[in-house]
């Protein structure tokens, strides 16, 4: 499987879409819906809509999020936002501030 | 952040980015940017890319498809795999046999307006579809593309790797995710 | 293509007016015409050639102000100075050429998602 990788010194407005892996450590500034799994590193900042199978969060995400199989949100993340996911991690040191909708079908 | 030297970013062959992309590195595009692209070092739009309606950097390699105006403020590369429609503007540039361009092409130092005023570009030290022995880039890319050649981006990587940069890990910075996340290109 | 050798128009020499033939010719002066050659056309470092090219192959070292056809490959070298528009099924462009103007080759249609150039 291939990736995309959005590197710390880049800033994306607009909406990243595809079947890529994503990795995010630089900015996004709009929409996000993958059919791959999502990882947003401790450099990543989204303001954005997030959508994906599994979306793991390691940096700021201010936005909705929707994890389809599993959202989770590690040490170190902030977190702004609801989630909506069958599975959710929150890790010890992680912030989060939003609802979590867990009604969620499996993907 | 330890140096970053060695980043970039590179848009997968099924990604598609629709808006603006600004840029303090390499932007490598395997898939697709409908929009503006426009980095202070380089853009090479891999064979199978597609970029426009804008590109604007110090170096911008085209060895895919790009239309609309392609902005090199140092210059253009177009591959024997490159296809620009639209305008081409540059003070230096090269069009390798195979390559194509239907539209204009403007060397005399006069271009649209920028988007982005360029920084003080690296320096470019080689052409970088001259083919080079020795290991991948700092990032695992494709290490084909679709057409079964090296990506011009690898090959810039390598040449990179031989100027006195630190270059950071691949894994310095990342948390360890699992295998999810590891996933490299076949 | 008969070629009976290159044709040479010096570096004194300026010609204005229409040119034709079958072989090679390589221009060190001046040329402000058309030139139309079922063959090669080089102009030289010094060279210049002003109007209209229809020539098989065109190679500019030199300086070229106007239109060229080719049936095969237009060649700009290194520290060249082309203007104008060049509508040819391959062209090269060295690293130190200079060209301002229009170039009309197939690029074919824009591709597929996914879809690479070379198989």
């Amino acid at each position: 499987m291939a990736e995309t990788t959005i590197g710390s010194r880049t800033r994306i407005e607009g909406s990243v879409t595809g079947r890529d892996v994503l990795v995010v450590e630089g900015e996004i500034r709009g929409t996000v819906t993958m059919d791959a799994p999502i990882r947003i590193e401790r450099e990543g900042r989204l303001e954005a809509e997030v959508a994906g199978p599994e979306v793991a969060i390691g940096g700021t995400v201010q936005g909705h999020v929707i994890g389809l199989k599993k959202v989770e949100i590690l040490p170190g993340a902030r977190m702004i936002g609801d989630v909506r996911t069958p599975r959710i991690l929150i890790s010890d040191g992680a912030v989060f501030r939003g609802r979590v909708d867990m009604d969620v079908g499996e993907g | 952040m330890a140096d970053d030297q060695g980043t970039r970013t590179e848009i997968g062959p099924e990604t598609v980015v629709t808006g603006d992309v600004r840029a303090d590195e390499d932007v490598v595009v395997f898939g697709r940017i409908d929009g503006t692209v426009s980095s202070t070092t380089a853009v090479i739009v891999e064979d199978g890319g597609r970029v426009g309606p804008r590109v604007e950097a110090p170096t911008v390699i085209v060895a895919g498809w790009a239309s609309g105006d392609v902005i090199g403020t140092e210059r253009v590369e177009i591959t024997e795999t490159g296809r620009v429609l639209g305008c081409v503007y540059a003070p230096r540039m090269v069009l390798l046999e195979g390559g194509a361009v239907k539209g204009r092409i403007v060397m005399d130092g006069s271009r649209p307006e920028s988007v982005q005023a360029p920084a003080a570009a690296r320096t470019v030290t080689a052409r970088p579809v001259a083919a080079l022995a020795g290991t991948g880039a700092r990032r695992t890319s494709a290490t084909a593309t679709r057409g079964g050649r090296e990506p011009v981006s690898a090959t810039r990587a390598k040449v990179a790797a031989a100027a006195p940069a630190a270059r950071a890990t691949a894994k310095a910075g990342l948390l360890d995710l699992g295998d999810e996340g590891e996933s490299k290109v076949d | 293509m008969a070629n009976d050798g290159t044709a040479v128009i010096g570096k004194a020499i300026t010609i204005r007016g229409e040119i034709e033939g079958r072989q090679d010719l390589r221009v060190e002066g001046v040329v402000e015409g058309h030139v139309r050659l079922d063959a090669e056309l080089v102009i030289g470092e010094g060279g210049t050639v002003k109007g209209e090219a229809h020539v098989a192959v065109l190679t500019v070292e030199g300086h070229f102000d106007g239109i060229a056809m080719t049936d095969e490959l237009a060649h700009l070298m290194p520290g060249c100075d082309a203007t104008g528009t060049i509508t040819s099924p391959r062209v090269v462009i060295e690293d130190g050429a200079l060209f301002t103007g229009t170039l009309d080759m197939d690029v074919g249609a824009e591709p597929a998602p996914g879809e690479a150039r070379h198989g």
